[in-house]
C-alpha cells in the first residue's frame, strides 16, 4: 500500500442554486499529512462527500494518482484506495469491532474481486450508463453466484479467506488499541474507542487515501495526543497519504504538514501550519469580521 | 381526433378515454395529497391511508342513507352530497388523527422499518374491521342519485356525474393549495416539513402540526372516498387498498413530498391508465385490456424509477438516492 | 431542546430495550438444547398424528420456510419486501404450468425433481429483474413496488389464461415420484401424495433453508448485508457494492419463496390466482416480526402462533374442547341480557362456546392487524429477537438530513 496523490481541479458542488464548493483546486502529494480546517460551513465535510464519491461534483474533476475519479460511485472509490471516516461517528452500531473492521476488510477477502478494476465514470444519461453496464452483467451475475455457493459451501479457499481477513482485522484493532474488545458491540463502545474502531475499519480497505473527519473531535487532551500519534503512524506504517479536517489547532500543528483552508465554500489559504496560521484571512474567517451564520453543524 | 390515432377507435372513444382517465384521476390525485404531505413531513408511507379514504366512502355512504337513499332527488341531492363529503372528510380526520396519535407518535424515533409495520397493522386492522366484523364479507352500494345524461359538443361528450367529479376535485385541491400556501397552520406545516429542529426553535409545536398535515391529508382522501363510491357505487372494506398503492405511485411520479407533483401525478397516471394503455394498444401486436390497467400503472412505476428517481416532473437532484 | 428530548428518551429507553432483546437469551443455558430437543421430538413424531393435524403443522413447516427465506430479505439485508408472495406464487405457477395435464403447456418430460430447481431458479432470476430498478432507490420504494408487484402477479395470473387458465386454475398439479426410493424399500409409496409424505418433505425444505441462510449469515455475504441494514451510506464507503448485495439479498429470498411454491403446489394440488393474495405476504412478513427478525427460532414460534393456532381454532376437537366451556360464555350473557334490560340496549350476546374457535379464526386478521400495532408499539424488536440483531433498518432521518442536500 502506497499513498496517492489527490488532486481537485476546479472542483464545484452547488445544491440547487446555492454554492456549497467553488473551484477548489487541491494538490495532497502522495504520502502526505494534510489538514483541512475552516469555519463551521465552510465546506470541509462537502468536499469529504465528494471525494468519496457520496456527493457528485457538480464541475470539476478529481484525480486520484493518474486516474480521473470524480463521478463514481463510493464502493468503486473505496476500491480504487480512498476511505474515510464520518464527523458523527458511523459504525455499524449492531456488530461486533471485530465486525466492523472485517466489513472494511470486505474488498479484499474472498476469490471475487467485489470491484472490476474499470470502474467506468458514468455519463449522465441513464439510459447510455444502463447499456455500458449491460455487457459486464453477465461477468456480475456469475461473480454473485460464485460468491453465494462459496459462502454456503464454505469450501478451504473461502475459509483460508476468512481466516486471513480475522488475522488482518486483528493486527488493525492491536494498532489502534482495541484488541481486547474485539467481542463487543460497537455501539456499547466508549466513544473514544468508537472514534479508533472507525479508524480501523477505515484501514481494513487498505486505503492509499485516508480521509479522517475530525477524528478527535470531544476527546480530551491525553485522548487527542493518542490519536495523532496513531495519526503518524499510520501514515508510516501504512503509506497512505493522509487528509483531516480538524478544528483542535494543537492536533492540526502537531501532526499536519500542509494546512488548507476553506471558508464559504472556497479555498482561501494553503502553506503549513505556521504560514496559514499568520495569513491574516484566515485570522479574518475565523474571528469573524462578517457574522458568522446560524448554521452549527451539519454542513460544516 | 387527429388521423394518428385512426387505427382503433373513433375521436369519441379517444375523447372517453381522457374524460375517464380524468374523472379516475381526480381521486387518485385526491388520495395522493395525503401521502405526499405526510411523507414529506415524517418520511413515512402511510399505509393506512387507503383505509383512511375507505372510512370517507362509508361515511359519506352513511349520511346518504340516512338522508333517504335512492329517494333523495331535486335539489337535496346537492345537499345531500355536500352533507355527505363533510362527514366523509370529518370522519377520515378523525380516523386518521387517531392512527397518528395510536400508531405511529409512539414510534416517531424508532428504526424506520418500525413505522412502516405498524401503519400495516393498521390498514388490515381497519379493512378486515369493516370487512369481516361490520358487513360479513359484503358490498354495501351507493345510491344512484345524481342526475344522469351527459354534456356533450362535438366528439366531447361528458356524464354531468363525471364534471363534478373533475370540477369538485379540483375545488378541493385549490383549496388545500389555498390553505397550505397561505394560513399560518399551512405556513407552519411547511417549516416543519423543511426541518423539524429548526421549526421547533422557532415556537411551532411541532406534533400538532404533524397532526394537522394528517388530518388536512385525510380530508382530501374523505372527499375522495365519497366521489369514489359516487363513481362506481360499489364500497367494502378493502376498497382502499389498490386506490391507495395507485395513488402512492402517483405521489411518486409527481415527485413525492410535492402538492402541485401529487396532483399533476394523479392525473397522469389516471390518463396513463386509459389514453395511454390505448395507446399502447395501437402499436401492432400490443393488446392490453382494461383489466391490465394496474400491470400498466406499475410498469409506469418502475420505469420512471428507473430513469427519474425523483418523479417526472422534478428536477434531479444532485446527491444521489 | 428537541434534542433534549431525543436524547432522555434514548438514555431510558436504552436499557429497558437491551432486557427485552435478551428473551431467549434469559433462559438459562441448559434449557437451550432441551427446547431445541423438544422441538425435534414434535417434529418426529407429528407424522403419527391424525391427517389434519400433520397438515397443520406441514402449513407451519411452509411458513417457516417461507419465513426464513423473507428474513434474508428483510431481517439480514433490511430491505422491507411486502410482495413476498409474487415468488411463492412464481414456483406454484412454474409447477403449475408444466405438470398440470389441463395446463396448455402440460409437458410430460418434465418430472417434478425438474420442476422444483427450475421453479427456484426462475424465482431467483424474476427477484433479480424486479429489484433490478428498485434496489438502487430507498427502502420506501422498495416496499411499495413489491406491495404492487404482489398484486400484479395475481392480476396476471388471473388475465393471462392462455398460460394459467385464468381464474378456474390448474388442476391435478403433478407430484413428485419417489420410486427409486420405492424401489430401493426405503418408502412405501412410490409418489408424495399424502400429507404425511409432504410433510417430510416440507421439514427437509425447511432444514435445507435453514442450513444456507445460516450458512450465508456467518459469511462475508451475510456480514456486507447487516452492514447494509446498519448503515447504508458507511457500507457503501467501505467498499460494498451495496445494490449488488441487496439484489444478492432479494434473490436468495425469493429462490426461497418459489421453492414454497414449488412444495405448496402438489400438496394443494389446484392452484389458482386467489390463492396467492396479498395476505400470503403480510403472513409472512409478521410471522418474521412477530418471531424476531434475524432470528430462526422466532421465526419458527412466529409460524407456529400465526399459522397454527388459526388452523387449530378451525379444528373439531377445538369446538369440543370450547363447549366444556360453555358455561362461562352462558354467564356473560347473563350479564350481557342484564344490562340490556336495565339500560335498553342492544347489545348482541356470544355464540355458542363450541363456535368460538371459528369465530376468533375468522376475525383472525382484525386481531392480527392490532397485535402487529401493538407489538410494533410495545415491543419493537418482536417476541424472540436475535443475539442482538435488532430489527432494524438503519436509516436514520438525522442520516438521512445530513448535508445540504437534505433541505429539500
Amino acid at each position: 500500500m502506497d499513498g496517492a496523490r489527490l488532486q481537485t481541479i476546479g472542483l464545484g458542488m452547488r445544491f440547487q442554486g446555492l454554492t456549497a464548493l467553488a473551484d477548489i483546486d487541491i494538490d495532497v502529494p502522495a504520502g502526505q499529512i494534510r489538514g483541512l480546517i475552516g469555519p463551521n460551513g465552510a465546506g470541509k465535510t462537502t468536499l469529504f462527500n465528494c471525494l468519496t464519491g457520496f456527493y457528485r461534483p457538480t464541475s470539476g474533476e478529481l484525480r486520484l494518482g493518474d486516474m480521473r475519479v470524480d463521478g463514481l460511485e463510493p464502493h468503486e472509490l473505496s476500491a480504487l484506495g480512498i476511505s474515510r471516516t464520518f464527523q458523527n461517528i458511523r459504525l455499524f452500531s449492531n456488530m461486533t469491532a471485530l465486525e466492523n473492521v472485517l466489513v472494511g476488510a470486505h474488498t479484499h477477502m474472498g476469490d471475487v474481486r467485489a470491484t472490476p478494476p474499470a470502474a467506468v465514470r458514468p455519463s449522465g444519461n441513464r439510459l447510455v450508463d444502463i447499456a455500458r453496464a449491460l455487457p459486464g452483467a453477465p461477468a456480475g451475475a456469475y461473480g454473485s453466484v460464485r460468491e453465494f455457493v462459496g459462502a454456503v459451501a464454505r469450501p478451504p479457499v473461502v475459509r483460508a479467506s476468512e481466516r486471513r481477513a480475522v488475522g488482518f482485522a486483528r493486527d488493525l484493532l492491536r494498532t489502534v488499541g482495541l484488541i481486547n474488545r474485539e467481542n463487543e458491540i460497537a455501539r456499547n463502545m466508549p466513544y473514544g474507542d468508537q472514534r479508533r474502531l472507525e479508524i480501523a475499519r477505515a484501514l481494513a480497505t487498505r486505503p492509499r487515501l485516508l480521509l479522517l473527519d475530525e477524528p478527535t473531535a470531544g476527546m480530551n487532551p491525553q485522548e487527542s495526543a493518542a490519536v495523532v500519534a496513531l495519526i503518524r503512524r499510520v501514515r508510516n506504517e501504512f503509506g497512505a497519504t493522509v487528509i483531516l479536517i480538524e478544528h483542535q489547532m494543537r492536533v492540526v500543528m502537531g501532526v499536519c504538514e500542509q494546512v488548507t483552508v476553506l471558508d464559504y465554500g472556497r479555498k482561501i489559504a494553503e502553506g503549513t501550519p505556521a504560514e496559514v496560521q499568520r495569513d491574516r484571512r484566515v485570522v479574518e474567517a475565523y474571528l469573524g469580521t462578517r457574522a458568522v451564520g446560524g448554521d452549527s453543524h451539519g454542513t460544516a | 381526433m387527429t388521423p394518428l390515432f385512426l387505427a382503433h377507435g373513433s375521436a369519441e372513444f379517444w375523447s372517453d378515454q381522457t374524460v375517464n382517465g380524468l374523472t379516475t384521476g381526480s381521486i387518485y390525485a385526491l388520495v395522493a395529497l395525503g401521502y405526499t404531505m405526510v411523507y414529506g413531513i415524517l418520511q413515512l408511507i402511510n399505509f393506512a391511508h387507503g383505509e383512511v379514504f375507505m372510512v370517507g366512502a362509508f361515511a359519506g355512504y352513511g349520511v346518504l342513507v340516512a338522508l333517504g337513499g335512492e329517494d333523495i332527488s331535486g335539489v337535496m341531492v346537492l345537499v345531500a352530497i355536500i352533507l355527505a363529503l363533510a362527514a366523509a372528510g370529518a370522519a377520515s380526520a378523525v380516523t386518521a388523527a387517531t392512527i397518528e396519535r395510536v400508531a405511529y407518535r409512539p414510534l416517531r424515533n424508532a428504526p424506520r422499518l418500525a413505522p412502516l409495520i405498524s401503519a400495516i397493522g393498521v390498514s388490515i386492522f381497519l379493512s378486515h374491521l369493516v370487512d369481516d366484523g361490520f358487513l360479513d364479507g359484503k358490498s354495501k352500494f351507493y345510491p344512484q342519485i345524481f342526475p344522469t345524461g351527459d354534456l356533450s359538443a362535438g366528439p366531447l361528450s361528458i356524464s354531468y356525474l363525471q364534471l363534478f367529479l373533475i370540477g369538485s376535485s379540483l375545488v378541493m385541491m385549490a383549496g388545500l393549495y389555498w390553505v397550505v400556501q397561505r394560513t399560518r397552520t399551512g405556513k407552519a406545516i411547511r417549516a416543519v416539513s423543511e426541518s423539524r429542529e429548526n421549526a421547533a426553535l422557532m415556537g411551532i409545536d411541532v406534533d400538532r402540526m404533524i397532526v394537522a398535515t394528517f388530518v388536512l391529508g385525510a380530508i382530501m382522501a374523505g372527499f375522495g372516498g365519497v366521489l369514489y363510491g359516487l363513481f362506481l357505487s360499489s364500497i367494502r372494506g378493502s376498497m382502499g387498498f389498490l386506490p391507495g398503492v395507485k395513488a402512492f405511485t402517483a405521489a411518486v411520479l409527481g415527485g413525492i413530498g410535492s402538492i402541485p407533483g401529487a396532483v399533476v401525478g394523479g392525473f397522469f397516471l389516471g390518463l396513463t391508465e386509459s389514453v395511454g394503455r390505448e395507446l399502447l394498444n395501437e402499436i401492432p401486436g400490443v393488446n392490453l385490456p382494461n383489466e391490465w390497467k394496474d400491470v400498466v400503472a406499475f410498469a409506469l412505476l418502475v420505469v420512471v424509477l428507473i430513469f427519474r428517481p425523483t418523479g417526472i416532473f422534478r428536477q434531479r437532484e444532485t446527491k444521489r438516492a | 431542546m428537541p434534542e433534549r428530548g431525543k436524547l432522555g428518551r434514548a438514555a431510558i429507553a436504552a436499557p429497558i430495550e437491551r432486557l427485552r432483546a435478551r428473551t431467549w437469551e434469559r433462559l438459562p443455558d441448559w434449557t437451550h438444547p432441551l427446547i431445541w430437543f423438544a422441538l425435534c421430538i414434535l417434529v418426529l413424531v407429528v407424522p403419527t398424528f391424525d391427517d389434519i393435524w400433520v397438515r397443520m403443522f406441514f402449513l407451519v413447516g411452509l411458513y417457516a420456510t417461507l419465513g426464513l427465506g423473507l428474513n434474508v430479505v428483510v431481517g439480514m439485508a433490511g430491505l422491507l419486501d411486502l410482495g413476498y408472495v409474487a415468488f411463492f406464487a412464481t414456483g406454484a405457477y412454474v409447477v403449475g404450468i408444466l405438470s398440470a395435464p389441463d395446463s396448455p403447456h402440460y409437458s410430460a418430460f418434465f418430472s417434478y425433481w425438474y420442476l422444483l430447481p427450475m421453479a427456484v431458479g426462475i424465482g431467483a432470476l424474476v427477484g433479480v429483474l424486479l429489484g433490478l430498478p428498485v434496489l438502487p432507490l430507498r427502502g420506501d420504494y422498495l416496499a411499495i413496488v413489491t406491495l404492487g408487484f404482489g398484486e400484479i402477479i395475481r392480476i396476471l395470473a388471473l388475465n393471462m389464461s392462455d398460460q394459467t387458465n385464468g381464474s378456474s386454475g390448474l388442476f391435478e398439479i403433478g407430484r413428485p415420484d419417489i420410486s427409486y426410493l420405492h424401489n430401493l424399500g426405503l418408502t412405501g409409496r412410490s409418489t408424495v401424495d399424502n400429507v404425511q409424505y409432504f410433510y417430510v418433505m416440507i421439514v427437509i425444505a425447511a432444514f435445507a433453508v435453514w442450513f444456507v441462510t445460516s450458512r450465508l449469515r456467518d459469511s462475508r455475504v451475510g456480514r456486507a448485508w447487516e452492514a447494509i441494514r446498519e448503515d447504508e451510506d458507511a457500507a457503501r464507503g467501505m467498499g460494498i457494492n451495496t445494490t449488488r448485495y441487496k439484489l444478492m439479498a432479494f434473490s436468495t429470498g425469493a429462490a426461497i419463496g418459489a421453492l414454497g411454491g414449488a412444495i405448496y403446489a402438489p400438496f394443494i394440488d389446484f392452484i389458482a390466482p386467489n390463492s396467492f393474495s396479498l395476505l400470503v405476504s403480510i403472513n409472512v412478513l409478521a410471522l418474521v416480526i412477530i418471531g424476531g427478525m434475524g432470528s430462526t427460532q422466532g421465526v419458527v414460534a412466529g409460524s407456529l402462533i400465526l399459522i397454527g393456532v388459526p388452523e387449530l381454532l378451525q379444528f373439531s376437537e377445538t369446538a369440543d374442547v370450547l363447549s366444556k366451556f360453555d358455561w362461562v360464555g352462558q354467564g356473560v350473557n347473563q350479564v350481557i341480557d342484564g344490562i340490556n334490560a336495565v339500560t335498553h340496549l342492544d347489545l348482541s350476546t356470544l355464540p355458542p362456546a363450541e363456535k368460538w374457535g371459528a369465530k376468533l379464526a375468522l376475525y383472525r386478521f382484525i386481531i392480527f392487524g392490532a397485535l402487529l400495532v401493538a407489538i410494533m408499539v410495545l415491543r419493537p424488536s418482536g417476541l424472540f429477537p436475535s443475539r442482538r440483531r435488532k430489527m432494524e433498518f438503519e436509516h436514520t432521518p438525522e442520516h438521512e438530513t445530513a448535508g445540504p442536500a437534505g433541505t429539500a
